[in-house]
């Protein structure tokens, strides 16, 4: 097979944690190459593309994969709550303290931290699907913090204190990131070693 | 008991595929059936949720065969009815005979 006709989803590639994935793959790989040689390339990789995009649908709708949209979005939603309470307890404690800054940054601290051991956390529960979870948590995290920008008129202060704009990226890119080093993490530990030949499915 | 397991209509359309296709039922096989016989285009991958059900209920059971360069490399996976499969499916034909039986259908329908 000439591989530059090799047609490729990435949505598809984020359920590569599924058991029956492969065979999917394969089985969407072969109906191709049917269609390729009876219908013409065009044809093949509309049917593709198409398809590809019906198994995501599939593959999403699964309890498994629910449970995993489900149990991100809780972490989500726990760390929205926590972080205004830990910034509130933070401003109390320091609040006849010099302004040193040390309170941004054990808000970041605790961000950082929470973040690694939430994205171990929950990438140890859901083995093989790491990948689902980074996504769906970087995905649900914008959106409440995009709902946060359009409800409660920051954008305002951002744009007469410009050093308070910065301070809040450099804190959402630490939260995203800090979830994916925790993640990636436990997931190059708990990884099985390649070559194992396979289990029963019974 | 497996024949007091509840076998669903997706379920039972995936199991009388398996049955019809003997030794050669795989995904892409399992997916040609059903959309001939019921015009249903179902996508690969609700088979294969449909398909893991059954097995988890162990009506029925798969093996891997060898992997072909038109699937890219990957291996197919065959699957076939086990005995528990197979009475549990028939226990749900005579039951559904059971209910058939003695009822004219297109009558009920005329009477409204």
């Amino acid at each position: 097979m000439d591989n530059r006709q090799t047609p490729h989803n990435p949505l598809l590639s984020l359920f590569i944690g599924e058991s029956d994935f492969s065979e999917i793959e394969g089985d969407l790989l072969e109906e191709f190459n049917q269609k390729l040689v009876e219908s013409g390339p065009e044809h093949a990789k509309e049917w593709y593309r198409r398809e590809s995009f019906r198994n995501v649908w599939a593959l999403a709708t699964r309890p498994r994969t629910v449970h995993i949209f489900g149990s991100t979005a809780l972490c989500v939603a726990v760390f929205r709550l926590m972080t205004p309470i830990v910034f509130h307890w933070l401003r109390f404690e320091f609040a006849t303290a010099p302004p040193t800054g040390i309170g941004f940054l054990l808000i970041t601290l605790f961000e950082i931290a929470a973040m690694l051991l939430t994205g171990g956390a929950i990438t140890r529960v859901w083995k093989d699907h790491g990948r689902l979870v980074r996504l769906t948590f970087t995905c649900l995290y914008l959106l409440t913090v995009a709902r946060f920008v359009l409800f409660s008129g920051i954008s305002g202060v951002w744009l007469s204190e410009p050093l308070h704009f910065v301070k809040d990226q450099v804190g959402l890119l630490l939260v995203i990131t800090s979830f994916w080093v925790g993640s990636r993490v436990i997931e190059t530990f708990t990884r099985p070693p390649t070559h194992q030949t396979e289990a029963p499915r019974r | 008991m497996a024949r007091h397991q509840l076998l669903g209509g997706f379920e039972t359309l995936l199991l009388l595929a398996i049955i019809r296709l003997g030794d050669k039922a795989y995904g892409v096989t399992i997916r040609k059936e059903v959309l001939i016989t019921t015009g249903r285009d179902i996508a690969v991958g609700a088979i294969y949720t449909g398909l893991g059900r059954l097995q988890r209920k162990g009506l029925v059971d798969s093996w891997q065969g060898e992997p072909t360069a038109e699937r890219g490399g990957r291996a197919k996976r065959f699957y076939r009815i086990t005995a528990d499969g197979l009475e549990v499916f028939n226990h749900k034909h005579r039951a559904m005979q059971g209910l058939l039986d003695g009822l004219d259908l297109s009558a009920e329908v005329a009477n409204g």
